[in-house]
This record gives C-alpha cells, structure tokens and sequence, in this order.
C-alpha cells in the first residue's frame, strides 16, 4: 500500500513540476534559439540582477492577475480593476506623502481606497442588479474622473522617486504585497465557508440561492477581496510608475487586458497545479519573454508583436488542449498496438 | 401602475440628474464682456511649477490687459487635439496658444478652421521650426500653407534652440568635463519628436573629439545595447523607464556618466539610483518629481522661465485688436523664436534661480517674475517704444548669465 | 345606400392575396414602448441634452455662442462620423454578445497601410487598390476572430486581445519605432469632408447596418447567438459562419471608418485611434445596447448612443467647461444611462 501510495504521490508530484515548469521552459528555449540565430549570444537570466528584475515584475504582473482572475473564477468579468490600481495609486500616494506615512500608510491607504471603491461597484450591481461587465465599465469610467475632479487636474506626486517609497516595487520588498496577494487567493475559497459559497454560485447560481446562499452578501465579500487585491497592486504600481492624469476614457482598461494573460494561464494551468500557482508561472513567463527581446535589444514594437504571437499560441493551445492530448494519445496507442503485435508469442 | 410610475420618477430623475451634472464645474464658468479677448492655451499637464507659475503671470495680467484664458489639456492625439481646439473656437475663442506642437497636417487644419472664425494661433514651448523642417515630402504643402497664413503668429521654443540643438551638446559636455567622469552612454527622446536632439548629439560628439585630441584623459563614448545609428539610446514616450537591464550593462560596461540631450532624468533616474548609483544623470529639462535627486544624481538641470507665455500672448493681442508693430515681419518663419534655458550645474545657482525666476520660486509668486505687468504692457503695439524687435530682445535677454547673477 | 353598405362591409381577410394571410393589427403604442423602452430613455437623455444645449452656451458664453449655427453643426458631423461609422460596425459583434477591444489599433495599421499604398504610387488610382489591400486584410482578422470566437473556449474577447496586441505592436512599429509621429498622404482625400458626403454617407451606412440586422439571416442570426447560443445552434444558425459574415461586415465598416479618419486632415497620427475600442464600447451602452447583445440590440442604439456621446463633449465645451468636469460629467450621464437601461430584474444576479 504504502509503496503505491509512495508512487502515485511521486506522479502526482512529477505531474505537477511538469506542469509548472514546462511553460517557461519551453518559451525560454525558444528565446535561446532565436537569440543564437539573431547573433545575440547565449541569454543568460540566471544571474542575481537578472532573477530580481524578473521576479519583480513577475510579482507586480501576479497581484494584478489575481485580483482579475479572482473574479473571473466566480464567473464575472470585471472592467473596473485597472480603474481601482490607478486610482488606488493616486490616492495612497498623496496621503502618504502628505503625512510622510511611508510604505505602511501607502499600502494601508491603497488598500482601503480600493476595497471601499470595489464595494461601490458591487454595491451598485447587486442593487440595482446590472450585468457586471456592464456596470464596472460605466463605475471604471466614473472613478477615472475622481483624481481630476478631487486633485484639480493633479496626477498625484510621484511617489516613485522617493527613497522611503520606491523599495516597495524593486526586489525583494516587492515580494510582501506578492505573498499577501498569493495567501489570500489561495486560502479564500479552500479554507473559507464564504469561498466555498462563491464556488458553489459560481458552479450553479440558482441552486446556490435555493440552498440559502445570500448571493448579495456573499458578492460584496468577494469584492472586498479584490478591491484589497487591486489595493495592493495600486500600493506597488504607484512605486513604479509615474501617474498621469487620465483624459480618455477607459484608458486603464489597458492595464487590465495587458495583464489579463497570466490569469488565463493560471486558469488553464489549473487542471495540473493550483491556479495561484499558474498565474504566477504565467506571470513569469511573460516577465521572462519581455526581459529577453529587451536583452536582445528587441524594438518595443516588435517586443509586442512576439507578445502577441506567444498569447496566439497560448490560446489555440489551451482551447484545443483536449483535442491535442487526445491527438497524442491516438498516436501513442497506435504505436503500443503496433509494438504489441510485433512483440513475439512465446 | 406602480412600475409606471418607477419608469416616471427614473425618467425624471435622469432629466434632473443631467441638469444637476452640467451644472457641475459651471459655476467657475462667467459671461464676458465683448471687448475681453478670449485665448485658450492647450498644455499637456495642469500641474507643475511651470504650468504653475505660466497661470499666476496671467491671472496678474488678465484684467490690466483685457483678456481671459482658460487651459485645456491636450495631448500627442492630434485627431483629439483637433476636436479640442475646434470645439474652444466654436465656444468663442479667440487665440489658441499651444504647447502641444501636433504634426502639420494637423496643425494645417486647426488654422484653416482658426482663419474661419477669425482667431489666431500661436506656439508656446514648441519648437514648430524643427518641426517642419524635418517632416517628409507629403507635409511640404501643409508646411506652406502654415508658413503663409496670417492666422498663424510664430512660436517660442523651450530652451534655446535658435534652430539648432548645439547649445544642448555644449552646456551637457561643459558640465561633464569638469568632473573626473570619462565614459559616458548617450540618451535621447525619439527625433521625429524631437529633432533637436541629433544636433545636440552631434554637437557633444565633436567636443569630445575635440578634447580627445588636446588631452590625455581621453573621453570614451560607449554603447547601449539597442543603442540606434547614432549611437544614443533612444528612450520613448510610454511611462516604462529606461529598464534595470540597461543600467545593468551600463554598470559592466563602466560607464561613469549618462548624457540625456532630452528632459530623460525621470526616466533613468530611479533603476540608477538603485543599480548604479555611481552614474552621474546629466540631462536637459526640469521635473519637480526629480528635485531631491539633484545634485546627487542628476548633475544637470534647466528651465524654460514660464514668463516667456508673454511672446505668443502679446502676439495674440496684437493680432486680435488688429494692432500691429512698425517692424512687424514679414514672413512667419521669422516670428519662430528661441527662448532660454536657465542652467544649473551646483545647489548655489539654484538658490539664486529661487530668488530670481518664477519657475523656481516657492508658491511661484509674480513677484519673484523676471517681468513686471508694466513693462509687458508696454511691449504691446500701440503702446510707446513698443516694437517686434524689443519683444524678441526680451525674451532673449532671459540667459542664465544674466538671472543668476 | 351602396355606399353605406360598402363602409359596413367587413373587410375578408380570404380575399387577400398570395400565400400570407396577414392579420391586420392597429398598432399598440403602449406595447411598443414597452419593448423598446431603453432605447425611448437613451433618446430621451440625448433629447433633453440638445435643448439645454440650446440654451446654455448663451447664458454661459455671451450670445454669440450658440449651439444651433452651421459651424457648430458642420463641426459636430465631422466628429461623429468616424464614430458613428465604428460603432454601426461594432453593433454587428455586439449582437452576437462578443466585444472587440482591438478596433482603436486596427483603425491605426489599416490607415498607415492606405496610406503606404496611395503614397507609394502617388495618383489617385492608387485609392481602390489601397481600399481593396485593407479591406482584404479586415476579413483575414474579421476569419480570425470568429474563428477563435467560435473554438477556443475562453470570453470571445480573447481574440480581440491578441490582435489588440499584434496591432499596438505594428503601429508602435510603423510610427515610433520607423520615427514617424504621423504620416501625411499625398492625394488629399477632402471631398470626403463636405459635410453633404458626410451626411450621405453615414445615411447611407445606417440604413444598410438596419437593413441587414433586420432583414437579412445574419442579422437574425447575430441577434439569436446573443440571445441563446445554444438554442440558436441547435435552431440550425452556424455559428461560425454567422461570426465570419459578422465580423466580416464589422471589418468593411471599419476600412470605411480607416479613410473618413485619414481624410479629416489627409494625414494619421500614431495616437489618433488608441481610445476608439472603448469609445465605442461606452456609446453603445449610451445608447442602451445590452453588452449580452440579443434581440433588445438595435441600429437605432448605435446611432443614438454615438450621437449623445459627441454632443456632450462639443456642448460642454461651448459652455466653458474645464476638461476634467467634462470628463466627470460624461462619466457621471454614463453611468445613470446605464443604470436606467441595463437592468435586468430577477431574483439572480445577472452574469
């Protein structure tokens, strides 16, 4: 017993690296080889500085991931999340730097600021029962007007510059908003009766109503969760980014499709691995793709042109990843029966 | 009966609601009398010491010279830009005064439609001479029709330009030389924007071949990686900064000091500070943001003075109540001038710049303005001694020669 | 008395012609209200915005600011024609319940491609040949998208993601990266801005997007996939056939909207179009259009919805107001449209 138990542990394991590591395994060696054709020599991002700057975007990537694949599981698709991050940012950083808070008041503020404007979004879509898409593209519009209507046109200091703030997006202080971001994902809906709760609504809506779930209640503490999750994310990109003022609308829609991918792969992945786990890899990967064509000195233009290629082909993968296994399989059980009927009869 | 009546109070509330939205920010709006010349100035940020100070000087001048303003934000989108400007002539205005410098197609349109309402176009902190130098064939006949407009009032550049970008090369190489860094990386903005910029490359490449062949302590320039022909890296528009992977190979590669010909210190400023903090930033251009970080890091600074909106101001008033100087020229592509940049190298010049300028006041008071209301009343046409040639002498008496001392 | 007996006659339904025996019905007001009732309140908000236009840049500016001149309203046809041309375009996906958030960057490669084409010959001859290159490369992402729509078992907005990218990736290339901040073409395209062409053109593009989602299969189609995918695929619509034709229009709309941007000042800048995806996206929900698409979609959405959007900001600034209570205001009117027009009552929330 304990010896097959020992065995399908250790498949079940092999499975799981497999699953982690094959992603960017796979796009790193396909880096190697378009950097030794182009004559760029051997890409090396094993270095010390090279991990850090990897790892610190792939962190960043990772919590604005989370926060939008967060509701993507429970089956709603959010257009507010890249609002709440700028506007989060513009907030957290003039408080904090009107009372010289540090990263502390920064996080704290960023956070409060984007769980209080989450659950307005939430609150006027369970009250006034709009479909969600629609609704947090009609609140993302109305919060981008907040900062130039409170500030008087003011983007907000840039907080990025300054030594008491900036550690907060470089490695490896970045890696604490990370954990608090990767914990709270993961724990929610394993270890929380109102996560299993969304799960339940998210798998079967009326049958969840029906058995007593109260779905208001229960979407507000969702939102609560991602507004805390793009809270974090608006505490980390104020320490990266400098803040404009937003004149277009929807503008940071941008910021949400842009890091949308690694939620996708997390989803996808998550058939192998936990989906905190895949998003991150996701995150790292594409962190790693673009540090590489910058290492090769890649055009910006053409870095997004390979971006896109690689989600191409992340996508048909993953939607026809069924079809391909079982394509596969085919082959492998046509070799077998071949093999089997060679084999001599004793 | 009752959803009725929901469907009366929402439809009531939505009339009452756009009501009480338009009424919003309206109150800042007044009705103004005839004669007040109504301009609009198009700026790419509302904040900032020199947008700042730009709104004191006006607001001080508004009710002696007769006019009113309004700021309206506006950026590289020229079809946005357009709209803008289209929508602030039909609302009445009179003189557009630009800091956004939009290609010349563009620029062509917005002053067919000025010459349509009888307004006036004028460029602030744009530098409208490079720019149509430089555009390719298919702009050649947009670029004539501007030239020849009499809607079109000239311009005054950011920094001292006069055309070229040598000045730039000279005050950055000056600057560098007399420290003990020798190798130095070029930076620059992209030149379809910034077309200075490849002569102020030029330029600090020959002083530097120059000093190489008097001395000994040889000046090395090296290159980045992506660097472009001319051996400068080339660091765009979007808000990414110039990334940790290039500092890094700038630490391997020993450089001791980055040469940004543009307004790039923000951009570098940050992945230096924590990389290599070793690397001196000498760059052109001025951001509150990066203050702190001067002199430590940045080495270099320099400003336009914000008192320079009184060139395309006056040359709106002028044009508006059809007032005109004995010497006014005769050809737009003379009324294209330089302005000045105040330099500062040591935290000495810039306690003087605090005294001096507005820009660098604190509060930018117009107090502390290099002008005086009276004496830009007296710039005016019509007004006595006043004359094309004393405004430009104005303007170009701003060097930091004669504010720091 | 022939007379009186003939208007006492009763009229016989068998006497009719033909196969279809229609019954007569006297229009119901009340019902048909009923049905189309967010779209009555989107008409009602773009109504009662032009008659506090037509009065408040007076009251604001002076008198001479007026909202009902010619120059205003000949300005006011050329900022909405692009729009306008987009958004019939986009009512076709949107139907189907897919979004496209790549149309900003598609509007900017195929305007840079014309204009490549037309400067590179340098005659006017060159203009069918260019419309033919870009219409020809629409209906390779139009394929595109319905195919990834129709397979891949993500949000339908994936695709459009993918070619977002690919495009922002082209124009970045084809503008910053060639060093280039716009391209200027050498055969003016200015016929294209009398307004009686504008005026003939968006006519004419309005009647034939209401002609095909009203009377055509793919319409019906487009509009049943919104409703019910399942019910509409089991009912015998093709689905990837009805995204192809879907798309496949979308992209015609889109070539058209390429030139009409292009011929505004015969040149195209690198950021002219980055916003129009989410542009489009808020007027058709200005409009009343359920992003669920559906049969409660309609042509007249679109074109009110674009109109209400560009008369708000041109009446906004007539009336002195500063850009970020622009914004605000525009936000603010977004979000009470939607909030009167998107609701779906239910013991559920809506997903």
């Amino acid at each position: 017993m304990n010896k097959n138990n020992l065995a399908s542990t250790a498949k079940k394991l092999g499975k799981q690296t497999s699953a982690t590591l094959t992603l960017p395994v796979l796009v790193y060696l396909i880096l190697l080889m378009i950097s030794g054709i182009g004559g760029h020599g051997v890409l090396n991002i094993f270095t010390g500085q090279a991990l850090s700057s990897i790892l610190t975007d792939a962190a960043y990537m990772t919590i604005v991931a989370l926060g939008i694949g967060f509701q993507l599981k429970f089956g709603r698709f959010d257009f507010c999340g890249g609002a709440l991050i700028v506007v989060s940012a513009t907030i957290g950083g003039v408080v904090a730097d009107a009372v010289s808070g540090g990263i502390v008041v920064l996080m704290l503020v960023s956070i409060i600021t984007g769980i209080v404007l989450s659950v307005i979004n939430a609150s006027v879509y369970s009250w006034l029962k709009i479909p969600i898409s629609v609704v947090s593209l009609a609140m993302a519009y109305l919060f981008e007007a907040i900062p130039g209507i409170v500030l008087g046109g003011d983007a907000g200091p840039d907080i990025m510059f300054m030594e008491e703030y900036k550690s907060l997006g470089l490695f490896p202080l970045i890696l604490v908003p990370f954990a608090i971001a990767c914990i709270i994902y993961f724990c929610y809906d394993k270890f929380t009766v109102v996560g299993r709760q969304s799960t339940l609504l998210a798998r079967n809506q009326g049958a969840a109503v029906n058995i007593g779930i109260n779905e208001k209640a229960n979407t507000i503490v969702c939102y609560v969760i991602s507004g805390l999750l793009f809270g974090l994310a608006g505490a980390v990109y104020a320490t990266q980014n400098t803040l404009v003022v937003i004149t277009t609308p929807l503008q940071t829609a941008g910021t949400l499709f842009s890091n949308i991918i690694p939620s996708l792969v997390g989803l996808f992945l998550s058939r192998f691995i936990d989906d905190t786990l895949g998003t991150f890899v996701g995150a790292f990967t594409i962190s790693m793709l673009y540090f590489c064509l910058e290492a090769m000195g890649v055009l910006s233009g053409m870095r997004t042109i390979y971006y896109a290629v690689f989600l191409a082909i992340f996508i048909f993968v993953s939607g026809f990843w069924d079809q391909i296994i079982a394509f596969f399989k085919g082959i492998i059980g046509k070799i077998n029966n071949k093999t089997m009927r060679k084999a001599p009869q004793s | 009966m009752k959803t009725k009546f929901l469907k009366r109070a929402l439809c009531t509330t939505l009339a009452c609601a756009t009501v009480a939205g338009l009424g919003v920010g309206l109150t800042a709006c007044q009705p103004s009398d005839s004669e007040t010349v109504r301009i609009v100035v198009g700026v790419q940020q509302t904040t900032g010491n020199n947008y700042n100070s730009m709104c004191n000087l006006l607001d001080a001048l508004k009710d002696e010279l007769n006019f009113e303003y309004t700021t309206t934000l506006v950026d590289r989108n020229a079809d946005a830009a357009l709209s803008t400007y289209q929508n602030q002539l039909l609302g009445g205005a009179q003189g557009i005064i630009t800091m956004v410098d939009v290609d010349a197609a563009t620029t062509r349109k917005i002053i067919e439609d000025c010459e349509a309402n009888n307004a006036y176009y004028a460029g602030y902190m744009t530098d409208f001479a490079n720019t149509f130098a430089n555009t390719d064939s298919a702009q050649a006949e947009n670029v004539e029709y501007i030239l020849n407009s009499d809607a079109m009032l000239g311009a005054v550049t950011d920094g001292d330009i006069v055309r070229d970008g040598g000045t730039r090369g000279e005050f950055l190489f000056d600057a560098v030389v007399k420290t003990d860094a020798r190798v130095v990386t070029l930076c620059r903005a992209p030149l379809y924007a910034y077309p200075v910029a490849a002569t102020a490359i030029d330029r600090f490449k020959e002083l530097v071949e120059e000093y190489n062949a008097a001395n000994e302590d040889d000046f090395t320039i090296v290159e980045s990686v992506g660097a472009a022909d001319d051996g400068a890296l080339e660091v765009g528009f979007s808000m990414q900064n110039v990334p940790d992977a290039t500092v890094q190979d700038w630490k391997a590669k020993g450089v001791e000091a980055v040469i940004a010909v543009n307004s790039l210190g923000k951009k570098i400023l940050t992945n230096v500070q924590t990389s290599a903090p070793e690397i001196g930033i000498y760059q052109i251009g001025w951001d509150d943001n990066i203050i702190s970080a001067f002199p430590q890091y940045i080495k270099t600074l320099c400003q336009t003075p914000a008192e320079t909106i009184i060139y395309p101001l006056i040359r709106v008033l002028n044009a508006v109540r059809g007032n005109s100087y004995a010497d006014e020229p005769a050809d737009v592509e003379d009324t294209l001038i330089s302005g000045q940049y105040i330099y500062i190298t040591s935290e000495e010049e810039l306690e003087k710049a605090r005294t001096s300028c507005m820009n660098f006041a604190e509060g930018n008071p117009v107090s502390a303005s290099l002008i005086s209301v009276e004496e830009i009343k007296s710039l005016l046409a019509g007004e006595e001694g006043a004359s094309f040639k004393k405004l430009v002498d104005t303007i170009s008496s701003w060097t930091s020669e004669n504010v720091l001392k | 008395m022939s007379n009186e007996n003939s208007q006492n006659k009763k009229f016989d339904l068998k006497e009719l012609p033909g196969k279809a025996m229609h019954k007569i019905k006297t229009f119901n007001w009340k019902e048909w209200a009923k049905d189309n009732i967010f779209t009555l309140v989107a008409m009602g908000g773009f109504v009662l915005l032009l008659i506090v236009f037509s009065f408040l840049p007076q009251v604001m500016r002076g008198p001479n600011v007026t909202f009902w001149r010619a120059a205003v309203l000949q300005r006011y046809i050329e900022q909405v024609t692009v729009y306008l041309i987009l958004a019939l375009g986009a009512c076709f996906v949107y139907l189907m319940g897919s979004m496209d958030i790549s149309v900003g960057y598609q509007v900017a490669v195929f305007a840079t491609i014309f204009i490549a084409i037309v400067n590179a010959i340098g005659t006017a001859g060159a203009i069918p040949l260019a419309l033919i290159v870009i219409v020809v490369l629409g209906l390779v992402c139009a394929v595109f998208n319905a195919f990834v729509g129709a397979y891949v078992k993500l949000p339908t907005v994936m695709s459009s993601v993918i070619l977002m990218q690919l495009f922002s990736g082209l124009t970045t290339y084809l503008y910053g990266d060639s060093g280039y901040s716009a391209r200027a073409i050498v055969v003016s395209l200015n016929i294209l801005n009398e307004t009686w062409v504008r005026v003939i053109v968006l006519v004419a593009l309005i009647a034939i997007a209401y002609y095909l989602t009203n009377y055509t299969v793919v319409g019906k189609r487009a509009k049943a996939i919104g409703s019910n995918k399942l019910a509409a695929q089991q009912a015998g619509a093709d689905l990837l056939k009805t995204r192809v034709l879907c798309y496949g229009i979308f992209a015609l709309f889109l070539c058209v909207a390429s030139v009409f941007a292009i011929a505004r000042k015969d040149s195209f800048g690198e950021a002219d179009s980055v916003s129009y995806q989410m542009d489009i996206m808020i007027m058709l929900l200005m409009g009343g259009m359920p992003l669920s698409g559906g049969y409660k979609g309609r042509v007249l959405n679109t074109v009110v919805g674009t109109l209400t959007y560009v008369v708000l900001n041109l009446g906004l600034s007539l009336c002195g107001v500063s850009a970020e209570y622009v914004f605000f205001v525009r936000a603010l009117i977004f979000v009470i449209i939607v909030c009167l027009t998107c609701r779906k009552p239910g013991l559920l929330l809506p997903r």
